[in-house]
């Protein structure tokens, strides 16, 4: 967990690989100790100190922290992998989260501009959907990169499309 | 045993099917998650990853509309 991810699919399984100590996902005990170790530490401080955060990691299908941040009636959600040092920043839909490739409100701008300030890589919607190479535990499957390093809780997210098109 | 996800159990498979489809219909929108919803029971619902009881259903909706629930929340030691 010390280093961010390089984002390329063969060095991402292998980072994967290291992490998990096997190309199974992670077990309970695994994802209990990286909590501990609590590698986003100042990053979720001062989100903390700007944004109300609601913390709904639940390992029964999470691999990261998944925070909402909320900025007056405005929601984001930060997901923080316990795999790798890597993010996701997500805007919650009707239905589904989409991901945000462009951050177009102030919480979004700011929140991509913690990242970058704590080094912590956003990956890209392609990435999130390829296959990873790491099986799943139940033994039905692989799983794609979103599953490994985030949640097994739905589907990768679709970039969001804004008013403009994009 | 390998201690793998699902980190948490219903106790039987109708219980499961019954309380995943409850939760979803009068569950409350987890902040930030659109496709997941929780709801509090007074009863244990099931067994959680350090073996103590949980209340809390959690429901999973994905994009083929398929629901997944599991037992969540805080775990309350089970008496020998």
């Amino acid at each position: 967990m010390s280093h961010p991810l390089h984002a390329d699919p063969t060095s991402l399984t292998l980072q994967l690989r290291n992490a998990y100590g096997s190309f199974e996902e992670p077990c309970y005990d695994f994802l209990e100790r990286v909590r501990g170790q609590q590698p986003y530490a100042k990053l979720e401080a001062e989100l903390r100190q700007r944004y109300e955060i609601v913390d709904t990691t639940d390992f029964n299908t999470d691999s990261a922290l998944i925070l909402g941040i909320e900025s007056g009636s405005e929601v984001v959600t930060l997901m923080l992998s316990l795999a790798a040092i890597a993010a996701i920043l997500c805007r919650p839909g009707t239905d589904h989260l989409c991901l945000v490739e462009k951050a177009t409100t102030a919480t979004e701008q700011s929140v991509v501009s913690l990242l970058t300030e704590h080094a912590v890589p956003q990956l890209s919607a392609p990435l999130l959907s390829l296959s990873s190479g790491i099986t799943n535990i139940q033994g039905d499957g692989e799983l794609t990169f979103f599953q490994a390093l985030f949640s097994d809780s739905g589907d990768p997210p679709k970039p969001c499309v804004s008013e403009f098109g994009k | 045993v390998k201690q793998g996800k699902p980190t948490s159990a219903f106790y039987d498979a109708p219980q499961a099917i019954r309380y995943t489809t409850e939760a979803w219909q009068r569950g409350t929108p987890m902040k930030g998650r659109p496709n997941v919803r929780e709801l509090q029971y007074d009863v244990a619902v099931g067994i959680g990853p350090k073996g103590g009881a949980q209340y809390k259903v959690r429901v999973h909706r994905n994009e083929r509309n398929q629901i997944h629930g599991h037992p969540a929340g805080p775990e309350d030691p089970i008496s020998p």
